[in-house]
């Protein structure tokens, strides 16, 4: 009951495809700067990918804002965000990642391309507009559990440990309580319905610093059977974390060797402003 | 294929009834005073009527006690009114579920639509009950036809109000001028009065009037002492299918511009980061 329908389609049956860093094209390579264009994916492995575990983005492109005033955000961008990696994605202010995280959960829809999701895609962690502030927090668990086909008791429980929360705080309405009662609460019934890939957008949460280590804790330990996308212009918290870090640049994603030149690209890029 | 669109199913399900739940708590958590404001003029549009019929020594209306014959047709148009209202504002519908990706605004304006008839439709059983037990209603003559009524006005006023919501997001001033057009309808609707009384040069627009054939149909479900000669139900039945299926089309034809209108870029630099390094 606690896992999402995606779990019951035909293909989420199949065993799943295992990727190293090698297979996990995206759109432009770090030496790709003459800029000749997409790094196709072979046929063969596109077939094994699609639908089994893994977000893929086929020239995708998102312009944002009010129709003679359009301004595009994410220009044909390629990528594949393959299951059980955790994905660090370094972008400035203003280079798409709030569209991008909008796109990879499903909130938004492509301009033009096409997105396949293998896998089922929690809300951001950090979100705090999960819940309404009118209800009580048992409410809101119970309508949240129901809309992902969870057992709502087992999340309540779930809720009430891995967040600390105690029972009495469940039945008074969220404008009563503390805001960072929310975010564990918001955090913890994410973590606890089980999704197969968690996105974080700037913050894995919010809260107390260590309830902030103790959500990177639970995340470390599903590292291996879980995939999770940390979407950043401050990667440096989460460098530990990340299998990966791309850059989001002029509307596509640049793949580097490792971690630190992504990092360094970053921060000597002409609009780097990560936050040391 | 089958799996997928079982599962599919399964989702839309639970996501309608996710929405329904927290709009239904919504509502109802909502401040007090919200919920009499809304009934509020109601009331007063009821009580100001009666007072005026009783005034002038009317207490019934071609056989029918003034109360129910006002309240029946009163309560019925609050329904459309308020189904409207709340259904014709499509940028604002996704919201209160921004971060959920699951729910549609189809969802959330369905939702508030059915949470709204619902409640309509209990204060009118609430009104109807009242009125019988303290002798100022006959009983209901067919309160399934009533009752009948009461959804399909429901199901026309949302298919009015995605109509509606998708014609403000492009001429937004509208809402202004339809307003005013709703407040004209309420007079011509035959809340106070019925075909045989509809001067004959006028008949035409009440002929073509769906909001006065509801009413007709339902003083004639309502009352033993009234049969309609006007209320047709072929007629009516082909209006809210057709207002409906409008709707629902012309709500998925705009709702990339609905969304379109509430996403916007950021600034290409964040003047509080700028020169952090």
């Amino acid at each position: 009951m606690l896992r999402s329908l995606w779990r019951n389609l035909p293909g989420r049956r199949m065993p799943l495809p295992r990727f190293g860093i090698g297979d996990f094209r995206l759109g432009r390579t770090a030496n790709d700067d003459a800029g000749t264009g997409v790094v196709p994916l072979p046929v063969r492995s596109r077939d094994l990918l699609r639908g089994h575990g893994s977000i893929e983005f086929h020239g995708v492109s998102k312009a944002l804002g009010l129709s003679g005033k359009r301004v595009p955000v994410l220009q044909d961008m390629n990528a594949i965000f393959p299951r059980g990696r955790v994905v660090g994605v370094l972008g400035a202010s203003g280079s798409g990642k709030s569209t991008l995280v909008q796109l990879l959960t499903g909130n938004m829809r492509a301009d033009a391309g096409r997105i396949v999701r293998g896998m089922s895609v929690s809300w951001p962690t950090g979100a705090r507009d999960i819940f309404r502030r009118e209800l009580t927090l048992r409410k809101n668990v119970r309508i949240v559990s129901g809309l992902y086909g969870a057992w709502a008791p087992d999340m309540l429980e779930a809720v009430k440990e891995i967040g600390k929360i105690r029972s009495q705080d469940l039945d008074r309405p969220l404008s009563e309580v503390p805001a960072d009662l929310v975010i564990r609460g918001t955090a913890s019934l994410c973590y606890a319905l089980d999704f197969d890939c968690y996105i974080a957008d700037d913050l894995l949460t919010g809260g107390s610093k260590h309830f902030r280590d103790h959500f990177k804790e639970l995340f470390v330990e599903r590292k291996s059977t879980h995939s999770l996308i940390i979407v950043t212009k401050n990667i440096i918290a989460y460098r530990e974390l990340c299998d990966d870090i791309h850059l989001l640049e002029g509307g596509t994603l640049r793949t580097f060797a490792n971690k630190h030149d992504a990092i360094q690209a970053f921060k000597t890029g002409d609009r780097a402003k990560v936050l040391d | 294929m089958d799996n997928i669109l079982v599962a599919a199913t399964k989702n839309q399900v639970r996501s309608l009834g996710a929405v329904l739940s927290a709009t239904f708590a919504l509502r109802s958590s909502r401040r007090t005073l919200g919920l009499i404001e809304e009934l509020g003029g109601l009331i007063f549009m009821a009580g100001g009527m009666l007072a005026l019929r009783v005034m002038t020594g009317a207490p019934t209306h071609h056989g029918m006690p003034m109360a129910p014959f006002l309240l029946s047709g009163l309560i019925t148009f609050w329904l459309f009114r308020t189904t409207v209202a709340q259904v014709s504002n499509l940028q604002s519908a996704k919201a209160t579920f921004r971060s959920n990706p699951r729910i549609t605004s189809l969802d959330v304006l369905l939702a508030k639509a059915v949470v709204n008839i619902f409640i309509y439709t209990c204060i009118g059983a609430t009104a109807f009950a009242a009125a019988y037990l303290t002798g100022h209603s006959p009983g209901l003559e067919r309160p399934e036809l009533v009752l009948v009524l009461c959804l399909l006005m429901g199901v026309w006023a949302f298919g009015f109000g995605l109509c509606l919501g998708a014609v403000y997001l492009y001429v937004p001033s509208l809402k202004v001028v339809v307003g005013g057009i709703l407040h004209m309808a309420m007079w011509l609707s035959g809340i106070m009065f019925l075909w045989p009384e509809v001067p004959y040069m006028g008949r035409w627009f009440f002929a073509a009037n769906p909001l006065f054939h509801f009413m007709e149909l339902l003083r004639d479900a309502y009352f033993e002492a009234y049969r309609t000669a006007l209320g047709d139900w072929q007629f009516l039945l082909t209006v809210v299918f057709v207002t409906l299926a409008l709707g629902l089309m012309l709500e998925r034809v705009v709702r990339a511009k609905a969304q379109e209108q509430t996403q916007r870029p950021q600034e290409e630099t964040d003047p509080f980061t700028e020169n952090m390094v």
